[in-house]
């Protein structure tokens, strides 16, 4: 992407706005410049092709459904997009069990690693100042609470989940999550 | 105390946001959060901070194109919304007019924007429909009034309005020509979608720069006076037809 994040942003406004007053031709260009992003962002939960066409339909008829009660000045609209299809794709991972079995699998690891090698400080400076900020932040947490925070965020895992695959128990990782959150919100604060 | 509990109680509410957005919070408990989520705007703000802070871990350039198959499904949907509600001759108001409410609210941004910063702007035109959309202090709508079939009717679309028990809602007119708040109607429910406009009220309207909705006690403000309460206030504007 060649465009300015703001270029970019008051183009994804627009098109939220016109899906609000019901331009289904608006919610065609919205679907083919997000939804590749927001299909990775699902399929990296929910783990399965053919679920995550369901999430990204359900996501994106949500996205519709609610662009009138979208305030610019409240979300940046790619993350108000990406948080309904994170939601949408969580809800999923709650009723199908199946889906959860897949956590304990070895690829998890890998994907984890691949997902992370993209980021470095230095390289997500470039990115934007916040991006540097939440990566400086992370990278100021033990390493258990720093792998917690992005097993959940990024592969939905459960408490549960992630307790398994540190081998301890969940009282230790909400309590990882818990000073995790805290610490977080204080560097995060600080280096506004 | 039970994770039920503390979502209740208002406990650490910001660690609570944390562990909504990140997805560790589950079940009941994340149905909890999401109800109190509803009513609780300082709980809202934690959750879009954690929200715009978390999204960093995403990176953009990670991309997975859909399946064509999911476009056409949307596409479907939607549609067959359409169709259904055609089909069973229950078209409502609103989507009777979103024919031509696209470029209408479009201009009606437009207009209030006008509104807004050339105060001397004045609509004037033809015997035509009104519109204005109500929000709340912080912008949300609450209410869009709108006047059609050349001034006999009054449509109403309500927003996430609950009308406590012993209060009714109360809309107002707000004059152009002489600045007067007069009532326009009360209501005591938030389902009413149409009701007749009299002739005195669709000339209010038509003079009307704003319009407000009040909370008053029931059957509305006994001094005719709009009360202190201001559920929601948005300007009042020409809606012109364009051809789409």
């Amino acid at each position: 992407m060649t465009e300015s994040p703001d270029s970019r942003n008051e183009e994804l406004i627009n098109l939220i706005a016109r899906c609000a007053i019901r331009d289904q031709a608006a919610l065609k260009v919205l679907f083919d410049r997000v939804s590749p992003y927001l299909n990775a962002i699902v399929y990296r939960i929910v783990k399965s092709d053919d679920i995550g066409k369901e999430v990204l339909q359900e996501a994106f008829l949500q996205i519709w459904s609610n662009a009138q009660s979208y305030r610019p000045h409240l979300a940046n609209p790619l993350t108000w997009m990406a948080s309904i299809a994170r939601y949408r794709a969580l809800d999923r991972l709650a009723s199908e069990q199946r889906l959860r079995e897949r956590f304990v699998s070895a690829d998890s690891d890998f994907l984890l690693d691949e997902h992370a090698s993209h980021h470095s400080p230095e390289q997500d400076a470039s990115a934007s100042q916040l991006k540097f900020n939440l990566h400086k932040c992370l990278l100021a947490l033990s390493e258990n609470i720093k792998r917690s925070v992005e097993l959940a965020y990024l592969y939905g895992y459960s408490r549960e989940e992630i307790a398994e695959k540190f081998s301890t128990n969940t009282n230790t990782v909400k309590s990882w999550l818990h000073r995790g959150a805290e610490r977080l919100k204080l560097c995060l604060e600080t280096n506004q | 105390m039970s994770r039920n509990e503390s979502v209740d109680s208002g406990m650490n509410h910001d660690v609570l946001a944390f562990e909504y957005v990140t997805g560790v919070m589950r079940g009941h408990e994340r149905q909890v959060f999401e109800r109190l989520l509803k009513t609780n705007d300082g709980l809202a703000d934690q959750v879009r901070f954690w929200e715009e802070q978390l999204m960093q871990l995403s990176n953009e350039h990670d991309q997975r194109e859909p399946a064509a198959e999911v476009w056409q499904a949307i596409q479907k949907k939607l549609n067959s919304n359409q169709d259904s509600i055609y089909s069973e001759q229950k078209l409502s108001f609103w989507s009777r007019w979103s024919i031509w409410l696209a470029p209408g609210l479009a201009l009606l941004i437009l207009v209030s924007a006008l509104f807004l910063f050339v105060p001397q702007y004045n609509v004037s035109g033809p015997n035509a429909d009104y519109v204005a959309v109500l929000t709340d202090a912080k912008g949300a709508p609450r209410l869009t009034v709108l006047t059609a079939t050349k001034g006999t009717a009054l449509w109403l679309k309500w927003n996430d309005l609950k009308i406590p028990a012993d209060k009714n809602l109360q809309l107002w007119a707000v004059s152009k020509s002489d600045g007067q708040i007069r009532p326009l109607g009360v209501f005591s429910q938030t389902d009413i979608e149409q009701q007749p406009l009299s002739v005195p009220n669709w000339r209010l309207i038509k003079d009307s720069e704003s319009l407000l909705l009040t909370e008053e006690d029931i059957g509305g403000s006994a001094i005719d006076e709009p009360s202190d309460m201001v559920i929601a206030k948005g300007v009042c504007v020409l809606l012109a037809k364009i051809e789409s």
